[in-house]
């Protein structure tokens, strides 16, 4: 059943929102994924902004409609107004910024009193920096709310697509799900390139199951 | 008077940003031209049983934001115009909140909870809606559970919003009651259960005066277990949050109920589904957490006093309680090796092992080491993984020299392990928990060294070999050298790695070009490695160091060279030359650090600095600021030399400096102008003009990130220090914008950071006593 408000598309769409303080790259993470293009420049968000984001999986296309929030208060527009009907969300911080992680809970209470019960990802940004404030072993929230946590880098893309996986798998109920290359090829084929896709999946299985050949050196005997 | 709101509020949830924006716009200007018009509209659309259920939530969102906000100004601002809000309209709100609480809407009852809390929060302390709570606490007896459950939410949110000190302790006492009897087990009605256990959690602070109250703990206390074992799973995940905030919030009041507490939580991670039981384990990693704080602050305290005294739980637990985290680790999920952040109970429970081996030390290596070597040479990939992860976990805490001679006796069936076993998740933890066996226990202060003349060769031949293998387990394995080589930063003229240096360089070179070295970070944890191998060597390799300048300087060139690239590809070469340009940097320094080597640096300079100057071309970030450090060390190095480039770095330096958008390149400039006045000394002074101007404008800038603030007071204390008399002409506007920055100390205390760059510039000034040459101005 399509949601209320939400553009109708042939297959599965979820609302994913967004939030965190302001300058902890939010948007950049979410336009890194819309263009590929990393943003330097800090432009706080204006209220929300709505981005289609488009994965091609095992199991078909999904698409998240991403709801950019404002983490600058004053630009906050409605504010916790903009969960309703969230489906999924990403709480951000910046691990080079310890008051962004100390207003973790905050944003993590706000969301759980609009959405309940949606899969919710942490991630700790900016990873790449030298200087970061909060270290890895310093992060723990996670743990008090059965999160997923992952440290990302909106900059580098290192693990930028681990939270849409991850929701992604939570959503379909499917653990095994996983993100394919977009097919160039037209939908009628679709079909055949995902019946290779499991034949090659079960040859990987069957692969991966075989012991390694011994290795002759006789130190390791 | 009151507006027809529902349609704007439904087209303020449009995905249209123009549709949205619209909405949004008219309900601001009814907002600002007619607040209680506004405010009464809301909670008359929230009250509202015949409108859509997301123009109601809305509605009462909007209603709850106009009362609160979490900049404390901006928040006291919306209470006062709330205080001051015409009495009828407020009436008026108010009894459309509590006649919500009754709707049978899911939605508009919680949002109604919401709202109403925040108005409690602002009116109970002026002793204001005295009735409030009386009224809720009536609502309880009520028949409908619907109604029930909302006023239990209710309460829970009010607890959180005001301090017990507001409210009359008999009414503090009748809400705890209330809550606990929702919790209990002769509440038939799940939701109201759920409510209530929710709502103690959020009463726990609260509840201080009823935690000091030996009775009054043990009720809350015995209904809070009870209610972990409530068939609704829901209900038991939250009824075991209550404990795990318990435990951090009321550490020093659990003696009585550990035993108690420990049955319910084995009970849990042995046969409850994972919500639960990630819970439960979480309970004993914050009681590890509350001992370790405990302990420490207990050691850093002269008088071994503490505020709270340790009850050693984890100690007393420590029998019962690592078998149980034990067992955990068998319950690996399939590819969890392949995600790193994978959260799930074996890495919870793994997770909680090394807290407790943090807070035990010694006493848990006889409980875990039957566990490790009954599993580790069984068919079942799960056990022998466990195994090792259970090994890795518990290497921090317990002594080195309790640890040494059980990680001598593993050592070679770890290493066999590491190329030979059949399972990549077996490899992968095995190669983590030899990176930690390094990590700790590897070092020249270490009394039994686990790495000597007999094993040295066959461990680098073993984690060379494992560098060949699938990326995230050649990641780890890199790691593990990386660790390995920084055990030997301190092993004096001669280290056992330098016969092997050559061959370590080649091994992590050739892994930098795996076709698959993107994945799970592979190549930049080989570049870290080599930057390691390189930083920790000693003199003995300083010969092939300077080889490896040539080497990683045509890797460099190739990599500018490279032509009509993919955006993809693009990212990619520019992560790799910044990767590059960091390698660069330690071999700078190692080099630079030997005078029988320096002089290699001054002869390649010019390639060098040619090839960077192509860097800051390419105009990425990130191997921007790597540049600018691998600069800065060579200035360093060379000294003198180096002003021959100054030059042409100039026009970089002041470009970086007027950065403000990219911060991080700017305050890299900032210390590497350091590096620079360090090196060149007088011969900076040409240049003092621009730069001196630069640092002035940037540190009166209000667009420039505030970190970048302090190294700009420690920058113009090294040119001063350069410099010398010369800085004269710069004194009056330093010292001017020193005032200024104080002034904004004395206005904003608890700012450290921002003062460290002043202290450090008064400390240099100090030590060139120009400050003598200030009292002369």
């Amino acid at each position: 059943m399509a949601l209320p408000n939400q553009q109708t598309v042939d297959y599965p769409s979820f609302k994913l929102v967004i939030v965190g303080d302001g300058g902890t790259g939010k948007t950049t993470f979410v336009k890194r994924h819309l263009t590929g293009e990393f943003e330097k420049k800090y432009e706080p968000t204006i209220g929300v902004e709505v981005h289609p984001l488009d994965f091609f999986t095992n199991c078909g296309k999904i698409r998240f409609y991403c709801w950019d929030t404002a983490g600058q208060e004053k630009f906050g527009g409605l504010r916790d107004g903009y969960y309703i009907h969230g489906q999924c969300a990403i709480i951000m911080f910046d691990v080079t910024a310890r008051l962004t992680y100390k207003n973790v809970p905050t944003w993590h209470r706000d969301l759980c009193r609009v959405c309940e019960n949606i899969p919710i990802v942490l991630c700790g940004n900016k990873v790449d920096v030298k200087n970061r404030q909060v270290k890895a072993k310093q992060v723990t929230f996670h743990r008090k709310k059965n999160l997923q946590y992952y440290e990302i880098s909106a900059k580098s893309n290192y693990n930028f697509e681990k939270p849409f996986l991850y929701l992604a798998r939570k959503l379909a109920g499917d653990p095994n799900l996983h993100f394919v290359e977009s097919p160039a090829l037209a939908p009628p084929e679709v079909l055949i390139d995902l019946a290779a896709q499991q034949q090659h999946e079960a040859e990987l299985l069957a692969a991966a199951s075989q012991p390694l050949p011994d290795d002759d050196d006789e130190s390791f005997e | 008077m009151a507006m027809e709101v529902t349609q704007v509020l439904l087209s303020a949830q449009s995905i249209d940003g123009n549709v949205r924006k619209h909405a949004e716009d008219s309900l601001r200007q009814f907002q600002e031209q007619n607040l209680p018009g506004f405010l009464v509209s809301l909670s008359g659309e929230l009250a509202s049983e015949d409108k859509p259920v997301d123009s109601r939530k809305l509605a009462g969102l909007i209603l709850k934001n106009a009362l609160d906000a979490k900049d404390e100004n901006r928040k006291q601002e919306l209470v006062q115009r709330w205080l001051s809000l015409d009495p009828v309209a407020k009436t008026q709100v108010k009894s459309c909140l509590l006649q919500t609480l009754s709707s049978l809407v899911p939605d508009a009852r919680s949002t109604a909870t919401q709202v109403i809390a925040k108005v409690a929060g602002i009116e109970l302390p002026q002793k204001q809606w005295p009735e409030l709570i009386g009224s809720l606490l009536s609502n309880i007896h009520q028949v409908p559970t619907h109604v029930k459950q909302a006023t239990l939410e209710t309460l829970g949110y009010l607890c959180e919003e005001v301090s017990p000190q507001v409210v009359d302790q008999d009414q503090v006492n009748k809400i705890l009651t209330a809550v606990v009897q929702g919790m209990n087990a002769s509440e038939g009605n799940n939701d109201v259960r759920l409510a209530a256990t929710r709502a103690l959690y959020n009463a726990l602070g609260f509840a201080q005066a009823n935690f000091s109250n030996d009775m009054e703990r043990d009720y809350i206390m015995r209904v809070v277990c009870e209610t972990t074992v409530c068939p609704e799973l829901k209900i038991r995940q939250a009824a075991f949050e209550c404990l795990v905030s318990i435990a951090a919030m009321y550490y020093e009041k659990l003696a009585p109920y550990i035993q108690d507490i420990y049955n319910i939580t084995a009970k849990a991670v042995r046969v409850d589904e994972e919500p639960v039981a990630l819970q439960a384990i979480e309970f004993w990693s914050t009681i590890c957490d509350e001992e370790t704080d405990i302990l420490e602050e207990y050691m850093g305290d002269s008088n071994g006093d503490s505020d709270i005294p340790c009850f050693y739980f984890i100690k007393q637990a420590l029998p019962a309680l690592i078998p149980l985290l034990l067992e955990t680790l068998l319950k690996q999920e399939e590819d969890q090796d392949l995600d790193e952040g994978a959260w799930n109970i074996a890495m919870a429970g793994g997770t909680c092992l090394g807290l407790v081996a943090r807070t035990v030390g010694d006493d848990i290596v006889p409980l875990v080491m039957p566990f490790i070597e009954e599993n580790i040479t069984k068919p079942d990939w799960r056990q022998r993984e466990a195994a090792s992860y259970a090994f890795g976990s518990i290497l921090e805490g317990p002594s080195p020299d309790k640890l040494a001679p059980l990680v001598n006796h593993a050592l070679p069936f770890m290493l066999s392990a590491l190329v030979k076993d059949p399972n990549n998740h077996v490899k992968d933890t095995t190669a983590w928990t030899l990176g930690r066996m390094f990590e700790f226990l590897h070092s020249s202060i270490v009394g039994t060294p686990i790495i000597n003349e007999g094993n040295c060769q066959q461990i680098i031949t073993v984690l060379l070999q494992s560098m060949k293998d699938v990326p995230n387990v050649a990641e780890k394995a890199c790691g593990a050298l990386y660790f390995l080589a920084q055990g030997y930063e301190d092993v004096g003229p001669t280290s056992p790695l330098t016969p092997l240096f050559q061959e370590i360089v080649q091994s992590l070179l050739t892994v930098t070009h795996r076709e698959d070295a993107t994945e799970s970070r592979l190549r930049t944890a080989a570049y870290e490695t080599l930057n390691e191998v390189v930083r920790c060597s000693t003199d003995e390799t300083a010969t092939l160091v300077v080889q490896l300048v040539s080497v990683i300087m045509m890797e460099l060139h190739k990599c500018l060279e490279a032509q009509n690239l993919s955006s993809d590809e693009r990212e990619k070469r520019s992560e790799l030359i910044g990767l590059l340009c960091g390698c660069m940097q330690v071999i700078i320094q190692k080099l630079g650090s030997l005078d029988s080597t320096k002089y290699v640096l001054v002869q390649y300079s010019d390639q060098i600095m040619r090839l960077f100057f192509r860097v800051f071309a390419c105009r990425n970030a990130t191997a921007h600021e790597e540049a600018m450090l691998a600069i800065g060390a060579l200035a360093y190095s060379i000294g003198q030399e180096f002003s021959n480039y100054m030059p042409e770095f100039y026009k970089f330096l002041e470009m970086d400096l007027q950065n403000f958008e990219e911060y991080q390149v700017c305050a890299v400039t900032v210390g590497v102008i350091g590096d620079i006045c360090r090196a060149l000394e007088l011969k900076i002074l040409p240049y003092c003009d621009g730069i001196m101007t630069q640092l002035l404008k940037n540190l009166s800038s209000d667009n420039l990130h505030r970190s970048v603030k302090p190294p700009l007071f420690s920058c113009i204390g090294d040119i001063a220090l350069a410099i010398g008399d010369n800085f004269n002409k710069y004194l009056m506007y330093a010292m001017n914008t020193l005032q200024l920055a104080a002034e904004m100390y004395a206005h904003t205390s608890g700012f450290d950071d921002e003062m460290t760059g002043v202290y450090q510039f008064f400390e240099k000034w100090d030590i060139r006593g120009i400050f003598c040459d200030f009292s002369r101005v």
